[in-house]
């Protein structure tokens, strides 16, 4: 039965495995021979010179980037986000720069482009609300005009219950967790935003256990994320079935010890959020699991065959849109995601308020320093910057979405959000430490509140 | 960014004398190879040699530099700074063959562009520039011919002008930036409002493509257009399709355009032979699982999931005995009795290609993996069960567990490390009575 691979022909999937394992391994293998002092710089996150390559992009991008002329909010995210990851900052003249650049990619009928004068687009509407909240600030929150934007994040709703990218634009999974988050962290999610989007998104849900991009596309890292994240805001979360998406995603952290996107690819660090913060997730919501495993054992059967208790729209039936809730915010902020519990009433916006106050599990359920690991030595450029695995040049995305998961993994064993994690939660030295996130918006926790506390009074 | 390992004078490994003394080792295609890609000499070159250095594990220096060099030609690989969203997401400054840029730099007469301010045919339009503001972030040190094309794309578009000249500066536009919505959101438009016979499209968008593989607005336009054509469009595109997946059989965007085609346009036929063809080149990729398994639950020709259920599980548990590393059909496996556990827990065939893997003692994870969750749904094991997980169980010696779905979340934790808090973490959660 046991065929030796290396006497046939390798796939193309075995090739690239092999050579993308040789660099790693030889990574670990260097990592290993060295003496003590050196092991303990070479796990050393490089903040300045991340820095230096951050704070460079925000001020000139070679000609190289003009693929990327309509990713400009994007841009600006990924290196605000990361520098607030690395607990530094930015000059505050080009903090104000940032808001007023974001200012003139506002569409006047709401929405942001991905540049001045381009259509609005759910993407990068998602960038430059999370760069503004990133920047935080009164100047900096008001700047958003939230009834316009509640009025583009309509008009791009499909009957359906999914949503246009942009005008005429693509449907997928990305633009319902782009909507979702913007809408809730704004506090403004209704009904209306929310109806059939868990069908949506539940149809996305494959036979693998992870989410699509589309119905019927395969299971990815990152559409596995949105669609969890959204399920999770609009309260509908019980009705995946999470012990297969649970199952789904432990088996794409490899023996490179970073995340794949999808059965049989390459590991790349991006994931490292996309999946890592997919467990973040999961770690809160241990009630819900265990209730579903109780239902299949029960029924000696699957969670497949769907059990479906509670729906958002029982809940819902309080405050709606942008008339929101003033400081009552405290007060309605209390029970859902409580376990099943979703028959009392409360705010849909508060989801996310609450979600990161429930108590988390206390192990994750990936291997957090495997992780670190990958990141920090397969990822990271020592000249700054890092990037998706060796060989490959760094770029800022990566930049941001391998520092996320590295805040994923430091903050995983933490219960309470104000103790800060133990030196043996962290690999390297204990100055690697990043802020924590908000794992279902991915912008820091202090800044979520900020937000969260600022537009409930708008 | 483009300098890796100076590709540009690249010498052919067989002329570098620190390779001298190694004998490549070509690619074993076979005679007559399904779908086979017509890999660039250079490309042919680093891989044998690339296997020659690997079949030895040469773990030198230079067998490293060669890692680089075939992680560079790799038809996955770009370089760009460029993404939004996800990795797959990216929108490549993929370095064009020089093939490729000839036949580019000849589409819209790239290679000599003469300016469009001195160009009679828009003398009557003033440029709009970018209203970056006075100090912008993120500033793009933009080339004079791409902040000239905008601002004249920007005069166009604002003045809402659909017409043949405005149409094709977005060709213009599109070549210099293929992930600008805004562009192709107007070509839209102009194509509609001029009524442009759109067969002619389609060359036009595969010409982008290739330099673009993974650009959503690429396959958002080329969904667009198809949905014009209609049904005459259906070879074409599964051609398409087809075309893309010969060069990365993975690409997402592509396979979900191809989806997207059966589903609105039809062509099932061959699609099940075409699933079969890419597996039997490589068995590993899930793409090609996932469609078949598309193809298998929604194809209006195959009666449905439980009318090929047998089949599929004769093909899917050769795959599995064949390489039962192999995470793909262990989850096609379940699959095929999505919505029907029982049929899953009870069917002697899913049990005895468990019990078989894990007999032969070699790549069990995923044996045991599918064994755990059968017990978690009732199966009863049989007594050979307890015994070859028993035989697994090494490090106890002495206490073997007496209840088995225990026993294997202990082999799991052992063998499968990486997965050490997940396993610890089912076996705190098994029902109390098995
Ligand atoms: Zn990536």
């Amino acid at each position: 039965m046991e065929s030796s691979a290396a006497t046939t022909t390798p796939t193309v999937t075995q090739r690239d495995q092999w050579m993308v394992e040789y660099q790693v391994f030889q990574k670990y293998e260097l990592f290993a021979s060295l003496p003590r002092n050196a092991k303990s710089a070479m796990l050393e996150l490089q903040r300045d010179n991340h820095m230096e390559y951050l704070t460079k992009g925000l001020k000139r991008l070679e000609p190289s980037f003009s693929v990327l002329d309509a990713n400009r909010p994007w841009l600006c995210y990924w290196i605000l986000h990361s520098i607030a990851l690395l607990d530094e900052f930015v000059e505050s003249e080009l903090e104000d720069n940032a808001i007023e650049f974001l200012s003139r990619c506002q569409d006047p009928n709401g929405g942001y482009g991905g540049g001045p004068g381009q259509m609005p687009h759910l993407a990068t509407t998602y960038a430059a609300v999370n760069s503004l909240i990133t920047v935080g600030g009164e100047q900096s929150l008001s700047s958003i005009n939230r009834e316009k934007l509640y009025m583009f994040l309509r008009r791009m709703k499909q009957a359906s219950g999914a949503f246009r990218m942009h005008d005429a634009g693509e449907i997928d999974v990305r633009a319902c967790y782009t909507t979702i988050s913007v809408a809730s962290v704004l506090n403004m999610l209704d009904d209306e935003l929310v109806q059939n989007v868990g069908d949506y998104i539940l149809s996305c849900q494959t036979y693998e256990g992870g989410i699509a991009g589309e119905p019927g596309a395969e299971a990815h890292g990152g559409y596995t994320f949105c669609g969890l994240a959204t399920m999770i805001l609009i309260n509908e979360v019980n009705r995946l079935d999470l012990a297969g998406l649970l199952d789904w995603v432990a088996f794409r952290q490899g023996k490179e010890c970073g995340f794949q996107g999808r059965t049989n690819k390459l590991v790349d660090s991006c994931y490292s959020f996309w999946q890592g913060g997919a467990f973040a997730l999961l770690q809160r919501l241990h009630s819900i699991l265990d209730e579903q495993l109780a239902h299949r054992h029960s029924r000696g059967n699957c969670s497949n065959d769907s059990p479906q208790i509670g729906v958002a729209s029982d809940i819902c039936d309080g405050e709606k849109g942008g008339e929101g809730t003033s400081s009552q915010v405290d007060k309605t902020c209390h029970f859902m995601l409580r376990g099943l519990d979703a028959s009392r009433p409360g705010n849909i916006n508060c989801i996310g308020y609450n979600f990161i106050k429930q108590p988390a599990e206390e192990e994750p359920l990936f291997h957090s320093w495997a992780l670190q690991q990958y990141i920090l030595l397969c990822s990271q450029d020592l000249k700054g910057g890092l990037r998706d695995k060796p060989g490959k040049s760094r770029d800022y995305y990566h930049t941001c979405y391998s520092l996320s998961g590295l805040s994923v993994c430091q903050h995983s064993r933490s219960h309470d959000e104000d103790s800060p994690p133990l030196p043996s939660a962290l690999m390297g030295p204990y100055s690697n430490l990043l802020e924590r996130i908000h794992p279902l918006f991915n912008v820091i926790l202090e800044r979520y509140y900020e937000a969260h506390e600022f537009f409930a009074k708008s | 960014m483009d300098s890796v390992e100076g590709k540009a004078q690249r010498i052919p490994l067989r002329q570098r004398p620190e390779w001298s003394d190694v004998t490549p080792v070509p690619q074993d295609d076979g005679p007559n190879p399904v779908v086979p890609i017509a890999y660039k000499e250079d490309f042919v070159e680093t891989m044998d040699y690339f296997r020659a250095a690997y079949l030895a594990d040469e773990r030198s220096p230079r067998a490293l530099r060669l890692t680089a060099e075939a992680i560079d030609m790799n038809a996955g690989n770009y370089t760009s700074p460029a993404v939004s969203l996800f990795h797959s997401l990216r929108v490549g400054v993929e370095r064009l063959s020089g093939s490729a840029r000839e036949e580019m730099d000849s589409v819209e007469g790239k290679a000599q562009r003469i300016p469009l301010r001195q160009r009679p045919e828009w003398s009557d339009v003033t440029p709009v520039p970018q209203d970056d503001g006075p100090n912008p972030v993120v500033p793009i040190a933009y080339k004079e011919d791409f902040v000239e094309t905008m601002d004249y794309f920007r005069a166009a578009y604002l003045a809402d002008e659909r017409s043949p000249r405005a149409l094709r500066l977005t060709a213009e536009a599109i070549d210099m930036n293929a992930g600008n919505y805004t562009v192709w959101h107007f070509r839209r438009l102009i194509l509609e409002a001029l009524d442009v016979e759109l067969h002619g499209e389609l060359d036009f968008i595969e010409n982008i493509a290739r330099s673009n593989p993974k650009n959503y607005q690429i396959w958002h336009h080329r969904r667009w257009v198809a949905e014009k054509l209609g049904p005459d469009a259906t070879s074409k595109e599964l051609e398409f399709t087809k075309k893309i997946l010969s060069l990365d059989a993975k690409n997402y965007h592509a396979w979900s355009h191809r989806q997207w085609v059966l589903r609105a346009l039809g062509g099932w036929k061959d699609e099940l032979d075409y699933c079969q063809e890419l597996l039997e080149e490589d068995i590993l990729n899930n793409s090609a699982w996932n469609q078949r398994y598309f193809v298998v639950t929604m194809s209006p020709l195959l009666g449905g999931l439980e009318a090929m259920r047998e089949s599929e599980v004769r093909f899917t548990v050769e795959a599995i005995l064949a390489h039962p590393e192999n995470e793909s059909p262990w989850r096609y496996l379940r699959g095929l009795y999505k919505g029907d556990t029982q049929s899953w827990v009870n069917d002697p065939q899913v049990s005895s290609v468990c019990l078989r893997v894990l007999k032969s003692k070699n790549n069990f994870v995923f044996a045991l993996s599918m064994l755990l969750d059968l017990l978690c749904h009732g199966l009863q094991p049989s007594q050979e069960f307890n015994e070859v997980v028993d035989d697994l169980e090494t490090s106890g010696p002495d206490q073997p567990d007496s209840d088995l779905a225990k026993t294997v979340c202990s082999v799991l934790e052992r063998v499968d490390p990486m997965r050490v808090n997940y396993w610890k973490w089912r076996k705190s959660r098994l029902p109390h009575s098995t």
